[in-house]
């Protein structure tokens, strides 16, 4: 537990750090958010500023979302991740288990062996934002989390 | 998990210390009056292991109240056990058994004491004389009270670990019994010791009676560890892992084979039996015997006090 | 002295004699005393088949009764996982104060500190009168009472008797609990849903041959496990 909240110290202090430097200008300093043909729409709503986006992970946008395909027409590929209105379940989870496998996600944290299959990960862990809402819960915020979908059964 | 600190460890060793001294005492004092009335009758105050008990029995039991005492998460606030009792609490009723205890050792010390205080106090404060003088009406009632009340003391000891249900090893009925007889042995041991130390001859009477009291106490210990074990491994279930845990190795299992039953009982054992009643005693026996004896009895306090939490219910 | 000697035997054995005749009256005296108590006797149930280990009780347990960090008077203790991926599933048992009937912890308190309230079955702790020998720490055959870093006197759940209780609410626990895993209730009022729900479920009590009479119950989870 201390060993993990010490490595997500770690890795939000530097993005804090990547931040504090692109902090001058409104744009974010990192190399994900110069992808011109992604950003030239999705300015407002695709600014990549989680742990995900720092430079030295070499992620672009299609890494997880997919290919542009015929996007922004519909039907297209593009992957969209979410509880409700996000792309089909299987191929939601596809995109983060490339890297995370699930035994290792299951030692991390036994909430990950009890929802696998069940739920996409985004219905917890939110990528874009700066801050990863799932890093360092209170366990208050923690069981209200739970909450949010196991209640009034 | 580690020999001295775990889980389920509640009570550490200042209890086992507490336990010891409360033991030491109500032995010495058992002693003291064994002796007085079967070996020296008058001028009992003469002898320097009976003189050696009076230091001991007192010493002993307040140094043990004041660990106690000291170990509370509110040590200022322990007037609250003097004052709210709770019969059902062995704890409470073994304080009432110490406060009684010791307003009897001490009439009976001055009893002990009674020519020379009264030769002291007469020109002095002759009111002492008319208060020895009643004391000593009494001296049959307080006598057979203070053996009443030292014997209560020594059980006292084992009941209060006897009455935890949550560890199998404790909740033991044979605990009190081992404890009283132990706390007796370290009694009679602390005597031998300060006796010596004062002065007292390793050759007197005294210290033969002793000796012939002490076979026996040692055989009856041994055989009420083994029932105590017996007892558990029969019962089954935890109690009998209680057992094992306790004895089967590691740093206990050491202090169990090697300090309690090598050192403290065999030892004294062996040597009470080698040395016949009638031959000579050196000093340095008398103390080396009464040194084990007292080591192997402290052991078997912190031994039970901490392998009994080890396993629980 | 032989006459001195007789005459202190006689005296002790009838001072003995009536000492265990007082106390002996005093017990029968206690449990006839008991029949007639009043008819609130509170219980709690924990549904494992109910419980996700969200540990929302433990949150609210802490915020409205105070307690420190570092300790707790209820907690979640989880075992797992069972089975096979995806299917993976976890069990989880409540482990805080059973409320016993013959409380191993009120027997040993040498000062009455530890209590059963007699209204309501609650077995609770008068923090001024504990002097902390932490007697009943070591007689708890449940390992659930702890000394307060704050108070330094011995605590633990007391069915939040002098916080939501005395408000007329629920235990906190049993409020927080987002899938009512947790039922609270009087054990002699047959139409509480307590009673209604020991009526319906096969329950569980722990370590119930030490004798304790342990009012916390609880319904096993449904996936079993092997262990030997």
């Amino acid at each position: 537990m201390s060993k993990r909240q010490w490595l997500w110290s770690i890795r939000l202090g530097a993005i804090a750090l990547l931040l504090s430097f692109g902090a001058t200008s409104a744009e974010s300093a990192l190399q994900i958010n110069s992808d011109t043909t992604c950003m030239k729409c999705h300015k407002r709503n695709g600014q990549m500023l989680g742990h995900h986006g720092q430079d030295a992970m070499k992620m672009t946008c299609s890494t997880c979302h997919g290919e542009k395909g015929d996007h922004p027409k519909k039907p297209n590929d593009i992957v969209v991740f979410g509880m409700k209105d996000g792309s089909e379940l299987d191929t939601q989870l596809a995109v983060c288990h490339k890297c995370h496998t699930q035994r290792k996600l299951g030692e991390t944290e036994w909430t990950h062996n009890v929802h696998a299959q069940k739920v996409p990960c985004a219905a917890c862990h939110k990528l874009h934002s700066p801050t990863e809402p799932m890093a360092d819960m209170t366990p208050k915020v923690r069981s209200e989390l739970c909450r949010n979908c196991h209640s009034g059964q | 998990m580690s020999a001295l600190h775990f889980d389920t460890l509640v009570w550490h060793w200042p209890i086992a210390i507490y336990l010891f001294l409360a033991g030491v005492s109500a032995g010495a004092m058992f002693f003291a009056v064994l002796l007085k009335h079967f070996v020296l009758k008058q001028n009992a105050y003469q002898s320097g292991f009976i003189r050696a008990a009076c230091i001991v029995a007192p010493v002993a039991v307040m140094a043990g109240l004041g660990i106690l005492v000291a170990d509370l998460t509110k040590p200022l606030d322990f007037w609250k056990i003097l004052v709210f009792y709770n019969p059902k609490s062995v704890m409470s009723m073994g304080v009432l058994i110490l406060l009684i205890y010791q307003v009897f050792m001490f009439m009976w010390i001055g009893l002990i004491f009674r020519k020379p205080v009264d030769a002291w106090c007469e020109s002095r404060f002759p009111i002492v004389l008319k208060l020895t003088a009643l004391l000593a009406r009494f001296e049959a009632t307080i006598t057979g009270l203070l053996v009443i009340l030292s014997l209560a003391l020594g059980a006292y000891t084992g009941f209060l670990l006897s009455a935890l249900p949550g560890y199998p090893m404790l909740k033991n009925p044979v605990l009190p019994l081992l404890f009283l007889a132990s706390g007796l042995s370290s009694g009679a041991a602390s005597s031998l010791l300060g006796g010596v130390l004062m002065n007292g001859k390793p050759n007197d009477k005294e210290v033969h009676f002793i000796h012939k009291v002490e076979i026996p106490l040692i055989l009856v210990e041994i055989v009420l560890i083994f029932t105590f074990f017996m007892g558990l491994v029969l019962t089954g279930g935890q109690s009998k892992m209680a057992a094992f845990n306790a004895l089967g190795y590691g740093f206990w299992g050491w202090i169990f084979w090697v300090g309690i039953i090598g050192l403290g009982l065999s030892g004294p054992l062996a040597m009470n039996l080698f040395m016949t009643t009638t031959s000579k005693r050196k000093w340095a026996y008398v103390a080396g015997t009464a040194c084990l004896s007292l080591i192997g009895v402290l052991l078997l306090r912190n031994f039970i006090l901490y392998t009994g939490q080890m396993t629980i219910a | 002295m032989e006459n001195s000697k007789r005459r202190f035997l006689k005296g002790t054995c009838a001072l003995f004699a009536g000492a265990t005749g007082a106390s002996l009256l005093a017990t029968v005296n206690a449990s006839e005393g008991a029949k007639a108590e009043s008819d609130i006797k509170y219980a709690m149930i924990h549904d494992e088949t109910k419980c996700i280990g969200c540990r929302a009780c433990e949150v609210a347990c802490r915020e409205t009764n105070q307690v420190p960090e570092g300790v707790s008077r209820v907690r979640i203790e989880q075992t797992g996982p069972f089975g096979e991926y995806p299917n993976e599933y976890y069990h989880f048992s409540r482990v805080s104060c059973q409320h016993c009937e013959d409380a191993p912890c009120v027997n040993v308190c040498p000062t009455g500190a530890a209590f059963i309230e007699k209204e309501t079955g609650i077995v609770s702790v008068n923090a001024w009168k504990c002097v902390g020998c932490q007697y009943c720490i070591a007689a708890c055959p449940y390992k659930i009472r702890f000394i307060n870093p704050v108070t330094h006197a011995a605590d633990k759940c007391d069915f939040c008797r002098e916080t939501n209780l005395a408000q007329g609410k629920q235990p906190a626990c049993v409020e927080a609990c987002p899938t009512k895993a947790l039922v609270f209730g009087n054990l002699k009022d047959p139409t509480s849903e307590l009673v209604q729900v020991l009526r319906a479920n096969p329950t569980q009590r722990a370590k119930v041959a030490l004798g304790t009479r342990p009012k916390l119950f609880r319904i096993l989870a449904k996936s079993g496990e092997v262990i030997l």
